[in-house]
């Protein structure tokens, strides 16, 4: 789960790294009134979780509070991919002499923590790696031992660091180090880390990815962090309800097909054959291998509420998920909700094999609704449906 | 023969007593696994369709030879149980667990490599030499013995797979899901060399998916393989940037796309297919 860029600079500065003066704003007059107490010239940032913000016009520099007003006028409400800008980050204009990139993440690969520097800051790791291979300093962490002072000392002289610069560049190396063990991120990263005009670093933006598999050690920093997730648009709404009902993927495309599978990999092979085809998927849904009647019942509730779904696709395969249960959810569900399948004319293809599919079977037919053996069939069927013939 | 489990392997199962752990545990006995033990903490001297259960896994080891340990155990408490039993010396360890926070997955795998142990998964279905012993939750109807080696990153995918080869009856020598990552104990390369040493697999299907370089790395040993691999790759039309439902399956900044890894995987000589119905005829038609 990635954080606001505010949040991620909470964090920041709790752990000491310098951040710039300022505050977020969900107003214009808000952002004029930060502006004015700032009396400088400020960065707007729209506090969006999408990349390539810079690039799309989410950050823009104000002179005075009345520029600042217009800019935050024009910048909330508008989007970015799929998300609204609701928040702006009002910051101090940094004045900067040079941009530093300093990151740690997962080497997946070699199964550890990687500190990453590197003196060509300022564009994505991505394009330093491809323009100046040499200008990247990298270090492996041993989880038993940890980043050690001296090993934050040699990244910062790698980049080619000196004296203070070398100390305090390196200081802010570890504070990244214990921000990534102490939240469980799998990703914190400061880029620019600008060396400013009166020769001090400072974060000018700040990237955490937490690993939301160990949110079970830190809840009431997730329940902060959740609380801060404005919904407003339907999708976001439902993703947010999928999360909490335990769903472990939700995601919305373009179509009016929807599918709930009970495997990534099945789910994805759904997906692809039925966009091979020619239909278009709405809804991709995902149940994991740890389901129960509930679950699958809450699943189609949730796909169903979008209303461009018409064409439910749910494809079971149980491995570790019983069919039984499964037929037990889906016959609750169309119990309690078959006044608004009948309304919208919505048709639900259930393909249904693997662990207890006979006794599954079996309850769905005598409830009345017949199942596929065959992956195929169903998705044939399903688009043809969903292409009105 | 097969690789990593057959008919004298003698499997521990923790968390025996949970609902998911005990229905495994009896369709695995069913099936003739050796299930000789089971550890559920606090519960050691009760038993389970017969098998004794232990507090600690030492103790399961030390009073029944056991080999393998697969875990039914929750995300929060998986790493602890995994390093337990490494820790037992067991040579295989399964964890079936989706959602280990990575950096418990990193300190398990560091002791396993110091001890020498070999794990599977996480959020793995396990692993099955049909006929002889499952360690895991494949559905064993899609399964008959046969000379084709599976290896997979999505258990759903390979029950997908196994059903058309089944049907079409051809076999398997055995089917191993490596978990839903990102990180991965036993790798592609690391089964794929194990297949191409056993005498009784005579082709592979390689099942892979978006995201991460696994199958990239498996392409560069592909090429040193003289049998013959069949790979389906799936994610083709996932958007970038989301999450598949794998922890792995995510294309970010353009790397990780189904393209590159089916371009890796035809150029080190693999037959590519689109969908696992089409799995049969090659593998007829190049055995």
């Amino acid at each position: 789960m990635r954080l606001y860029e505010f949040q991620a600079k909470r964090i920041f500065a709790k752990y000491g790294i310098p951040i710039p003066k300022g505050d977020i704003a969900d107003s214009p007059f808000k952002a004029k009134k930060i502006s004015e107490e700032l009396g400088v010239p400020v960065a707007i940032k729209a506090q969006v979780l999408a990349g390539g913000r810079g690039l799309a016009g989410g950050i823009k520099f104000a002179n005075n509070p009345e520029q600042t007003y217009q800019i935050a006028n024009e910048m909330l409400g508008k989007k970015f991919k799929r998300e609204i800008v609701k928040r702006l980050l009002i910051e101090e204009k940094i004045q900067i002499d040079k941009e530093y990139f300093a990151g740690i993440t997962i080497d997946y690969q070699n199964r550890c923590p990687l500190l990453i520097a590197s003196s060509k800051g300022g564009v994505d790791i991505e394009s330093i790696a491809k323009e100046h291979p040499t200008e990247i300093a990298k270090q492996n962490i041993d989880l038993d031992v940890g980043l050690t002072d001296f090993q934050a000392r040699r990244i910062a002289k790698k980049v080619g660091l000196r004296g203070k610069y070398m100390l305090s560049f390196s200081s802010i190396l570890k504070s990244l180090y214990n921000i990534m063990l102490n939240y469980d991120a799998s990703l914190v990263e400061v880029n620019p880390l600008a060396l400013t005009r009166d020769r001090s670093f400072i974060a000018v933006d700040a990237k955490i990815i937490l690993d939301e598999h160990a949110s079970f050690r830190h809840q009431d920093f997730y329940s902060k962090i959740y609380n801060e997730f404005i919904l407003k648009e339907d999708y976001e709404v439902r993703k947010n309800l999928a999360k909490k009902a335990g769903i472990p993927t939700y995601i919305e495309l373009e179509g009016n097909i929807g599918i709930i599978a009970d495997g990534a990999g099945s789910g994805m092979l759904t997906l692809d054959l039925i966009k091979e085809l020619g239909g278009e998927v709405e809804t991709y849904c995902e149940l994991g291998g740890r389901t129960s009647p509930q679950l699958i019942e809450k699943a189609m509730k949730i796909v169903l509420s979008n209303e461009n779904v018409t064409y439910l696709l749910i494809n079971l395969i149980g491995g570790l998920n019983r069919m039984d249960e499964m037929a037990e959810g889906i016959i609750s569900f169309i119990t309690k909700n078959r006044n608004i399948i009948q309304k919208r004319g919505i048709e639900i293809i259930i393909r249904m094999t693997g662990t207890l599919e006979e006794k599954g079977r079996e309850m769905l037919t005598k409830f009345g609704i017949n199942t596929f053996d065959d992956i195929y069939d169903a998705i044939e069927r399903i688009v043809k449906l969903s292409r009105g013939n | 023969m097969c690789i990593l489990i057959d008919e004298k392997t003698r499997v521990i199962v923790q968390g025996i007593t949970g609902r998911v752990g005990s229905f495994q545990t009896k369709i695995m006995l069913d099936y003739g696994t050796k299930v000789v033990a089971g550890v559920t903490p606090g519960k050691g001297g009760q038993k389970i369709y017969g098998v004794p259960i232990y507090d600690l896994v030492e103790e399961a080891v030390e009073e029944n030879e056991a080999d393998v340990a697969i875990g039914f155990v929750p995300a929060p408490f998986a790493a602890d149980s995994a390093l337990e039993a490494i820790e037992a010396g067991l040579r295989l360890v399964v964890i079936t667990a989706e959602g280990v926070p990575i950096i418990d997955t990193i300190k398990v795998l560091r002791r396993a490599k110091q001890r020498g142990a070999l794990v599977l998964g996480p959020d793995t279905a396990g692993l099955i030499s049909p006929g002889r012993c499952k360690v895991g939750v494949h559905p064993h109807k899609f399964c008959i013995r046969g000379n084709i080696g599976v290896v997979s990153r999505s258990g759903s995918l390979s029950y997908e797979v196994l059903k058309s080869l089944t049907e079409a009856g051809i076999g398997q020598s055995t089917v191993v899901d490596l978990g839903g990552g990102p990180m991965w104990g036993l790798t592609y390369v690391d089964i794929l060399k194990m297949f191409e040493e056993d005498d009784q697999t005579e082709a592979i299907v390689l099942l892979g998916e978006i995201g991460g370089m696994m199958e990239e790395e498996a392409a560069k040993y592909i090429h040193e393989m003289s049998k013959p691999i069949v790979a389906l790759i799936v994610g083709r039309k996932a958007p970038e940037g989301e999450r598949m439902g794998h922890a792995s399956a995510l294309v970010q900044y353009g790397r990780g796309t189904a393209k590159e890894k089916i371009k890796a995987l035809e150029d080190a000589g693999a037959y590519i297919v689109k969908a696992p119905r089409e799995i049969p005829n090659i593998l007829k038609e190049i055995l």
